[in-house]
């Protein structure tokens, strides 16, 4: 197990290295000039040679990348590289501060809004999916069918703008202030603030996803439905409450970890749009205005930590499966 | 025996692929009709009428006459603009799921029937496919599309088009390799090998069958995923850019300027366009699961 | 009927699906008292599962049920459902046929037992801890060893027949009056089976159970059975007391049933002949091993098989003999060792003359056929392969030599019954006109009456062409009635082989005496060896031919 265990993170250390590589690259082809991004708005070229020479731009891509692995820039003396303890990811040009540091100052932001918004959208997702299977065919299938297929149409960048609009803009003009628009009040300052301030977009993270894992639920259940142990469950006199939600629910909750683990995964990168739309600084956010500023080190530095959220995503469900079936990871 | 309970439910008076199929067919009827709308208006997608299009204030007009759906700050068609938006999403969607499907099907065919060290290095490549970031890439590859001169060297449509084939093949990849595998030990294959067939016989008569109706279905549950794409990366600015129309950066127009609370339409034109033809692919996909791959559960 | 008042009685049941037009069950009537064994037998399809689900309120809702089903003198079809639901798994105990689908994958044995006892419980709940000690103690008496320490297994952390001993726990966990058995032994090995029925029997005996055994094979059933009951098409065709239908049965549909139960089981008839000794072999495997990972499945392997002869290879599920079949087959290589087609040597890749020269038929023509295709199409692309100038006709003369009509070649395999697809399976392996033939339990997918005809058309095709054939089988009274010579192998090792006769007369192994012992029938064979003077014997009755 310990063996497996190993291996498993050794892949997960391996794949983050080539992410970053891969990252490294595509950001030296895509900004073809950083110095002059990065440099004052009215410098010369010799300041831009400048810039360039004290961020070593002007080195040949490998002697960069070494540079920034091994060492990283100095920054009052300490070496911020990966391979350096404890291990940085480089300095922000545009914000002067350490990317490590950046990151995680965001992370809370982005954990919090996952956070609320897996809870509900798997207490929606599994109670309406079983519900369905349980009455196939019928209206209750028919009514949270046609609910889901609303979830699944209506994108992000839809929805937020709807949930906004209505439960923000139009309630505040009728004279309910309940939820702010925009903002985000840290968990451990005031937890009522938090929650206020993430439930708009907890219900609009959560709305896509429930309709799609509805409809996943309800066929994962519906696959193991015919299978013989659900009779047993009926001859050994279990209720049907307990035939679904128990027995059909537990067998067939393979493929929703796997996708379920995937889809948070993702999200623990940022959820850039949702981000955008209430105004919530997190990573997302932090990754796209950096790629638009061309601040590299921290666009490598938000990949890697996405890379890293869905490979920690994957991995525990990966591992979970494997807990559930009492068997070695694969 | 009946060792499976099946549950046969009474048949919906219209059932999901038609209703999928009509709601589809009127998404595309839409789309096609674009330039006819336009040129009975006499309304271009980027044409912007100050006088006619804006009141005095300088702010949008409400449905009339003249503008069905109104117009926008700039005194654009707002039907136009949507019809042509939608257009945007259908030349991005099909042809980038199109793509994902024949290269994926490609791939996961050669992966899943790979054994050894090429299993392994498909593995560890699709573990570093998934991790990495979509909307960057689109960033980078946008940036990267403009040459010295400012101008795109692809148009963006095709650049969108690589991008998100780019991002979806991988999912056509994992559905073939996994069919392929499960059958390439099976007595299917097996029958076939000691009848002396060779590899490419059998994975086009045993093997290509089989995956055929699932990769059909998939196609269309990835269909609608890859119009948001689209709609998405126009929405952050990383894909459409305007002037041109697409329903995302309609939708971005709408809510940077909030011009919406004043003329709905603004957001509702694009918000419409977009959810009937996400649902109407959403519907078609379910209809064509049922139709053609009846004994799998639903899988994403 | 005399005897004790039954305490479970269908009258008049009829089951019928929608969308379906004739009936599943169509007015069946039986009756079981306490103590008593009732056999209720027929093929797939005949009905016989199906009643008892619906007689017990385990089919879907959907299906019209008629009739009347009386349990302790209530009428279960009229009961509201949760007193139905009351009775299921408290009074009424259910035993399945395949204990790996039948568990729950991903709960540990003490849950899945634990819940049948907590959903009868009355409140206040039992602690834990005692819950735990039932449950050890009930797994204890159906011969779990160590049970205390497995509760927290998974179901596929047990081995088949302790399965299959864990759903008995199950079923008998609340002292229950009637234990509804449907086909327990078939997944099983046949000295687990042998050992099941014996649990069986003995926990009948002492709990008083009356029990409703449902089987496909009358071999098993004559074992265990007081009454027996013979279903087809959904109609009771013979019902009695056990000797008397096992001595005489009345209905010919039972006397085919009772003739494929004595062909298959049967382990002393063998009517053919060991090939000459000193006949150059047509393949000889010489020290074959085979291991995956840690995992030794094959060990020094050796054997000869004679042209024209059918040479029986048994075992039980991990044995190794499907592996040997893959190797013969080509489909798997061997670690070790090394195999001889004619005195040339055989390996991988066949040369293309050697790959036609040794053909497979694998266990499920379900599986092995491609659905997509029309059988002309599948046979004619072989017999093109094969470099035969005219595919059409080919492909006529392949069917009628494996006795199908012709007309067959437009069909699907989806239109074609199980016999007759393990036909065009048959016919696709000769289509290449093999010398050997690998069939890996050939028959074991199909019904009994078929499975007969199947074997003959083998042993047919060995007269009439020379074939040699690998037949794989778990079933001895195949290879009795079939096979020139025999092979036994037991966890990887050849144990005991050569002609039949000698081998099943005076077995040398203990493991092949074990096997041998275990056959089921016994009953079976002792009244056959005490003929009545009845002309209808029906260990004389050939099966019927349908082609």
């Amino acid at each position: 197990m310990a063996l497996r265990l190993t291996k498993a993170l050794s892949q997960a250390a391996l794949t983050l290295l080539v992410l970053l590589i891969a990252c490294f690259g595509l950001t030296r082809l895509a900004y073809q000039n950083p110095a002059a991004m990065l440099a004052p708005r009215n410098a010369t070229q010799e300041g831009i040679a400048a810039v360039a020479r004290a961020l070593r731009l002007d080195e040949p891509w490998y002697q960069q990348l070494w540079y920034y692995l091994w060492r990283g820039p100095d920054v009052q003396g300490a070496k911020m590289g990966l391979f350096n303890w404890p291990p940085g990811l480089g300095y922000s040009f545009r914000k002067q501060a350490p990317v490590t540091d950046l990151i995680l100052d965001k992370i809370p932001v982005t954990l919090s809004l996952v956070a609320g918004a897996v809870v509900l959208w798997f207490a929606w997702a599994l109670l309406a999916g079983v519900w369905a299977a349980k009455n196939q065919g019928r209206w209750q299938d028919h009514l949270s069918g046609a609910v889901s297929f609303v979830f699944m149409a209506t994108p992000l960048i839809l929805s937020g703008i709807l949930v906004s609009y209505v439960l923000f803009y139009q309630l505040t003009q009728a004279g309910w202030p309940l939820f702010p628009s925009s903002g985000y009040v840290a968990l451990t300052s005031d937890p009522w603030q938090w929650a206020r301030h993430l439930a708009l977009p907890w219900i609009t993270l959560a709305m896509v996803q429930a309709g799609t894992f509805q409809r996943i639920t309800r066929g994962a259940v519906l696959d193991v439905a015919g299978h013989d142990y659900i009779r047993t469950a009926r001859a050994k006199g279990l209720g049907e409450g307990r035939v679904w939600y128990n027995h059909a629910l537990g067998a067939g909750l393979n493929p929703v970890i796997t996708l379920g683990g995937l889809e948070i995964g993702t999200m623990l990168g940022g959820a850039i749009v949702t981000e955008t739309i209430f105004g919530l600084d997190g990573l997302g956010r932090l990754a796209i205005s950096s790629a638009l500023d061309g601040d590299f080190p921290v666009v490598i530095g938000t990949t890697i930590t996405a890379g890293a959220g869905i490979i920690l995503m994957t991995t525990l469900s990966d591992l979970w499966i494997a807990a559930r079936e009492r068997r070695p990871l694969s | 025996m009946s060792d499976t309970l099946s549950l046969p439910g009474r048949r919906a008076r219209i059932d999901a692929l038609s209703f999928g199929l009509i709601l589809s067919g009127l998404v595309v009827a839409a789309a096609l009709a674009a330039p006819l709308v336009a040129w009975v208006t006499g309304h271009g997608p980027t044409d912007q009428f100050r006088t006619t299009g804006l009141d005095q204030m300088g702010l949008p007009m409400r449905p009339n006459a003249e503008f069905l759906l109104g117009s926008d700050g700039f005194g654009r068609d707002v039907l136009v603009r949507v019809l042509y938006g939608t257009r945007i999403s259908l030349i991005v969607g099909l042809p980038a799921t199109t793509l994902a499907m024949l290269v994926g099907t490609l791939i996961g065919l050669v992966a899943g029937w790979s054994r050894g060290w090429g299993d392994q290095l498909f593995g560890r490549f699709m573990d570093v496919m998934i991790a990495f970031p979509f909307i960057l890439t689109a960033l980078s590859l946008a940036t990267i599309n403009r040459g010295a001169d400012g101008q795109p060297r692809i148009p963006p449509e095709a650049l969108v088009v690589l991008v998100i084939a780019g991002f979806s093949w991988i999912y056509f990849a994992r559905l073939v390799r996994g069919i392929t595998r499960s059958l390439r030990d099976g007595p299917l294959v097996n029958a076939a090998r000691v009848s002396g067939a060779s590899v490419p016989q059998i994975l086009w008569r045993e093997v290509l069958p089989v995956i055929l109706p699932k990769i059909a279905v998939f196609w269309s549950v990835q269909l609608p995923a890859n119009i948001v794409a689209e709609a998405t990366l126009s929405f952050l600015g990383v894909g459409i850019n305007p002037p041109t129309p697409s329903l995302g950066n309609m939708i971005a127009d709408a809510q940077r300027s909030g011009l919406y609370q004043v003329q709905p339409w603004l957001l509702l034109g694009p918000g419409l366009a977009l959810f009937l033809a996400v649902a109407g692919a959403n519907i078609l996909s379910a209809g064509l699961r049922s139709r053609l791959d009846p004994h799998s559960a639903l899988r994403v | 009927m005399t005897g004790p008042a039954p305490l479970f009685e269908i009258r008049n049941l009829s089951v019928r699906f929608p969308g379906q037009g004739e009936a599943a069950v169509k007015g069946i009537s039986l009756r079981v008292s306490p103590g008593e064994t009732l056999a209720l037998v027929g093929e797939s399809g005949s009905g016989k599962s199906v009643s008892l689900l619906a007689a017990t309120g385990l089919v879907p809702g959907a299906a019209q049920i008629g009739g009347e089903v009386l349990f302790g003198g209530r009428d279960l079809l009229r009961l509201p459902p949760h007193q139905m639901r009351a009775l299921r798994g408290a009074r009424i105990g259910y035993v399945f046929q395949d204990p790996q689908s039948n568990l729950h994958p991903y709960k540990s044995v003490y849950t899945q037992i634990a819940e049948a006892i907590l959903a009868h419980a009355p409140r206040p709940r039992p602690a834990r801890a005692a819950l735990r000690a039932r449950v050890t103690a009930l797994l204890t008496e159906v011969g779990i060893r160590n049970a205390g320490a497995r509760l927290d297994d998974l179901p596929w952390q047990f081995s088949g027949g302790m399965r299959q001993r864990v759903m008995i726990a199950m079923a008998l966990a609340l002292e229950p009056s009637l234990l509804i058995a449907d086909e327990p032994t078939t997944a099983l090995d046949v000295t687990v089976q042998a050992q099941i029925l014996a649990l069986l029997k003995e926990q009948q005996a002492r709990r008083g159970l009356a029990v409703i055994f449902v089987s496909h094979d009358l071999a098993v059933v004559s074992d265990i059975a007081d009454r027996i009951l013979v279903m087809q098409q959904g109609e009771v065709v013979e019902e009695g007391p056990a000797p008397e239908v096992l001595r005489r049965p009345r209905h010919p549909y039972a006397r085919r049933l009772l003739a494929a139960a004595g062909l298959a089981h049967g382990t002393h008839s063998t009517p053919a002949d060991a090939p000459a000794p000193d006949a150059p072999p047509l393949l000889s495997l010489d020290r074959l091993s085979r291991s995956f990972g840690r995992n030794e499945v094959l060990r020094e392997v050796s054997l000869d098989i004679a042209p024209a002869e059918i040479y029986g290879l048994v075992g039980e599920s991990g044995s190794g003999k499907t592996t040997l079949g893959r190797i013969v087959a080509g489909l798997d290589r061997p670690d070790r060792g090394r195999m001889r087609l004619d005195g040339a040597d055989l390996s991988q890749p066949f040369t293309r003359a050697q790959r036609f020269a040794v053909q497979v038929v694998f266990q499920d023509p379900y599986a092995s056929l491609n659905p997509h295709r029309r059988i002309g199409a599948i046979l004619s692309e072989i017999l093109v392969r094969a470099g035969e100038g005219d595919p059409i006709s080919g492909v006529a003369d392949l069917l009628r030599s494996v006795r199908l009509d012709p007309a067959l070649a437009g069909r699907l395999p989806g239109q074609l019954s199980g016999g007759q697809r393990q036909r065009v399976a048959i016919a696709r392996a000769l289509a290449m006109r093999p010398k050997l033939i690998v069939a890996d339990e050939p028959v074991s997918a199909l019904d009994i009456t078929t499975q007969a005809e199947i074997l003959q058309l083998l042993a047919r095709l060995r007269d009439e062409r020379g074939l040699s054939i690998l037949l794989i089988t778990h079933d001895l009274g195949v290879v009795a009635r079939h096979c020139n010579r025999v092979g036994v192998l037991q966890r990887g090792v050849l144990v005991e082989h050569g002609p039949v006769a000698p081998v099943f007369t005076a077995p040398r192994h203990d493991y092949t005496r074990a096997l041998l012992a275990a056959v089921p029938g016994r009953r079976l064979r002792e009244l056959r060896a005490d003929p009545p003077d009845d002309h209808s014997d029906p260990l004389q009755t050939g099966p019927h031919q349908h082609v």
